[in-house]
C-alpha cells in the first residue's frame, strides 16, 4: 500500500491511532469522529456541560509535600491523652508502615493549641489563626485516603487518577469537556510560589492521551509570569500579525496533510492564543492595581505570605476573567531553609509547619473571604489538597511520615454545604473511621465535575478503542456534601 | 538429553504451583486478568457496546468465582470471600442491566464493583 493510499486509508476509516486520539465524545454533541472533531469544531470553543453547573471556575490548592491535617484541622483529644506512648496494635490493624527509622510513639506538639470556630464550631489549630475565620465557608471532608507511595506518584494520582505518567490531569478533562469561557486565556492555568517549577512537574498538568491543546498552561511567580509575552520593540504588531498568518497558512497545509498531528494543531492553537494573550494577560495577571487593603487581605505585606498571596490574588483575577481550571501548587518563602521548602515534615514539624502554615493561612483565608465579598464565591470552588496526609505517631523524634489511610481535605464554594464536616478519621487520627465514608481521589475528582455539570461516568474520551474517562474505573460523588 | 529438559522443566512448574498453593498467595495472572477485564468492561459500557459488556461481565462472575474459591479454601478470610462474593453478584447485575440495555444502571454498578476491588486490596495487600 503507498503513503498515499494509505493515508487516505486511515482518513477515510478514522482508525488511525491519531484518529482514535481525535475521536470522542463531546457533552452536547455526542460521539465524533477524528476528521470532524478536529476540522468541524474549534477545541477549546465552549462545550454545553451534561447538566446545569454550579460553578464556572475550579482553583486547586494543592499543598505541596502533604500537611499533617492532624495539626491543623483534625482536632483528636484521645491523640493529646496517648501522646508519647507507642501506638495501641488495634489502630495499626490492616495497613502496612513502612516508616524509616520504625513507628515512633504517638505524637503531639508541645505548641499545639485547639479552638472552634464560627457557627459550625469547625476546630482549628493555632496554626490557622486566619483561615479559621472563614470556618463558615467550608466543607471539610475529614476521611480522605489514597494510595501512599512516594511524594511525585501520588502527586501523578492526585491529579490524573494514576500512578503512572500517561493519563490526562483533572485541568485537562475540564477544558476538553467544557471548552474555554475566555478565548484571550487559556482555559487551563498553572501557577506556584517559590524559585522552581513544582518537582513533580509538568506532567500533573499533562492532557495525557486527550489532544495536547488541552494542557494546562504554567504561569512563572514573580512580576512577569508569562516568559517572552511582550512583543519585542523592533517589531511592529503588523509585522507580527503578517508573520502569524503566514505561519498559520503554513501549519493548516501541515495539518491538512498530518490530520492526526494533535501536537501540530495545539501549536497553531497556541500561537493565535499567545497573539491574542499579549493584549488580554497582562492585564488578567497584573496586580499593581489592587488597592493595598486587597493586597494586606491576601498577605502580600507580609514576607512569609508575600509569593503565595501574589499567586491567589491572580488566581482571583484569573477567575474574574473566565479561566476554567486554575492549579496552584505550593512552593516556599523566598529564603527558606533547604528543608523547609514544602510541607514534607519528616523532622522538626514545629519549624516546618509554622513557617509553611505562615505561608498559606493569610492568602487562603483572604482568596475566601474575596471570592465571597465580589459574589464569586457561589460560582467558584476553591478545593485545598494534598497527596496525602502525615501519621499520629512520631518520626524522627518531632516529625510526622506519609500517611494515606485518613487525612483532611476541603472545598469551599458553589453547591457546596457550607459549614459542613463529612468522614472522621479514628480515635488517634491514623485511619478513615468508617471505609463506607472514605474517600479517594477518585471521588474528589467525580464530586469537582458533578459541581461543573459533568457527568464522570459520561466524560468520555475514546483512547486506542478504548473508552477512558477521569475517573478511570472508580469515583463515586460525595452526594452528602452537595448542597 | 533434551526428554530430560523436557521432564526437569514439567518438574519445576509442578513444583512452582505447589508452592504456590501453599503459600496461600492468589495467581497474580488471574488478577491482572481481572484488572483486565474490569477496564474493558467499563469502556464497554460507556460506548454501550452490549455484546462485549455481556462478555466481559460473565467473564468477571466466573472469575470472581475462583476467587471466592481459593479465600474459602484458604479459611480465615472473611472479609474477602464477601467482597468476592458481592463482586460476583455485581458482575450478575450487570448482566441484568445490560440485557435491559440500562447502560447507566451497569455503568453504576461497575463502580460500585471497582470500589469493591480496591476495599478488597486494603485488607489483603501482597507483603
Amino acid at each position: 500500500m503507498s503513503n498515499d493510499s494509505r493515508r487516505e486509508f486511515l482518513r477515510h476509516t478514522g482508525a488511525g491511532v491519531g484518529g482514535a486520539a481525535l475521536s470522542g465524545f463531546i457533552p452536547g454533541i455526542g460521539h465524533v469522529q477524528a476528521a470532524s472533531a478536529a476540522e468541524l469544531v474549534d477545541p477549546l470553543a465552549p462545550k454545553a456541560p451534561h447538566f446545569p453547573a454550579k460553578i464556572k471556575s475550579v482553583i486547586w490548592l494543592h499543598q505541596n509535600g502533604a500537611p499533617s491535617t492532624l495539626d491543623l484541622y483534625d482536632y483528636k483529644p484521645e491523640l493529646v491523652k496517648l501522646a508519647g506512648q507507642d501506638i495501641p496494635a488495634s489502630f495499626l490493624k490492616g495497613i502496612k508502615t513502612s516508616t524509616q527509622g520504625g513507628v515512633g510513639k504517638l505524637f503531639v506538639s508541645p505548641k499545639r493549641s485547639w479552638k472552634q470556630y464560627g457557627e459550625s464550631g469547625a476546630w482549628f489549630s493555632d496554626l490557622l489563626p486566619n483561615l479559621a475565620q472563614q470556618a463558615d465557608k467550608m466543607t471539610f471532608i475529614k476521611s480522605s485516603t489514597t494510595v501512599g507511595a512516594t511524594h511525585d506518584i501520588s502527586i501523578l494520582k492526585l491529579n490524573t487518577g494514576d500512578l503512572n505518567p500517561g493519563r490526562p490531569s483533572l485541568g485537562a478533562w475540564i477544558t476538553y469537556a467544557l471548552g474555554s469561557a475566555n478565548p484571550d486565556l487559556p482555559p487551563y492555568v498553572v501557577m506556584y510560589n517559590g524559585d522552581r517549577e513544582p518537582q513533580a512537574g509538568s506532567v500533573n498538568w499533562s492532557s495525557g492521551f486527550l489532544p495536547a491543546v488541552y494542557q494546562g498552561t504554567a504561569f512563572r511567580p514573580g512580576p512577569s509570569p508569562i516568559l517572552y509575552l511582550d512583543r519585542p520593540e523592533v517589531r511592529t504588531a503588523q509585522q507580527q500579525r503578517a508573520e502569524l498568518d503566514l505561519l498559520k497558512r503554513l501549519n493548516a497545509l501541515g495539518a491538512q496533510h498530518h490530520p492526526s498531528d494533535t501536537e501540530l494543531r495545539a501549536r497553531i492553537q497556541s500561537y493565535e492564543l499567545a497573539d491574542r494573550m499579549q493584549a488580554a494577560a497582562p492585564a488578567a495577571v497584573d496586580i499593581s492595581k489592587e488597592s493595598d487593603a486587597t493586597k494586606a487581605l491576601y498577605g502580600i505585606d507580609d514576607k512569609t505570605s508575600q509569593s503565595y498571596g501574589e499567586v491567589l490574588l491572580r488566581a482571583r483575577r484569573l477567575v474574574e476573567h473566565g479561566v476554567r481550571f486554575i492549579q496552584v501548587v505550593s512552593g516556599f518563602p523566598e529564603g527558606a531553609d533547604q528543608d523547609r521548602q514544602s510541607w514534607d515534615a519528616h523532622n522538626d514539624l514545629e519549624k516546618n509547619h509554622g513557617l509553611m502554615a505562615k505561608m498559606v493561612d493569610k492568602p487562603i483565608a483572604g482568596l475566601l473571604h474575596d471570592l465571597k465579598e465580589r459574589g464569586l464565591l457561589d460560582t467558584t470552588l476553591v478545593v485545598w489538597t494534598s497527596e496525602f496526609g502525615r501519621t499520629s505517631y512520631g518520626q524522627s523524634g518531632n516529625g510526622r511520615d506519609h500517611n494515606p489511610w485518613g487525612y483532611t481535605q476541603w472545598l469551599a464554594g458553589g453547591g457546596l454545604k457550607a459549614g459542613f464536616t463529612y468522614g472522621e478519621t479514628d480515635e488517634v487520627g491514623l485511619q478513615v473511621a468508617d471505609k463506607d465514608k472514605s474517600v479517594d481521589t477518585y471521588d474528589l475528582h467525580a464530586t469537582v465535575l458533578q459541581l461543573l455539570g459533568l457527568d464522570h461516568l459520561k466524560t468520555t474520551f475514546l483512547n486506542s478503542g478504548r473508552s477512558e474517562r477521569p475517573t478511570v474505573v472508580y469515583g463515586k460523588v460525595i452526594k452528602d456534601i452537595l448542597a | 538429553m533434551q526428554r530430560l529438559t523436557v521432564v526437569l522443566a514439567a518438574a519445576l512448574v509442578l513444583v512452582g504451583g505447589v508452592v504456590r498453593a501453599a503459600d496461600g498467595e492468589l495467581d497474580m495472572d488471574l488478577m491482572q486478568t481481572i484488572e483486565d477485564t474490569n477496564k474493558s468492561l467499563a469502556s464497554n459500557i460507556a460506548t454501550q457496546n452490549g455484546a462485549g459488556s455481556t462478555a466481559d461481565a460473565k467473564e468477571l462472575q466466573e472469575l470472581f468465582g475462583k476467587v471466592e474459591a481459593h479465600f474459602v479454601a484458604k479459611g480465615g478470610a472473611d472479609d474477602a470471600v464477601d467482597l468476592s462474593r458481592k463482586s460476583k453478584d455485581l458482575a450478575g447485575a450487570i448482566l441484568k442491566s445490560v440485557a435491559e440495555k440500562n447502560f447507566d444502571s451497569a455503568s453504576e454498578s461497575a463502580t460500585t464493583l471497582s470500589r469493591t476491588c480496591r476495599t478488597c486490596h486494603t485488607f489483603y495487600k501482597k507483603s
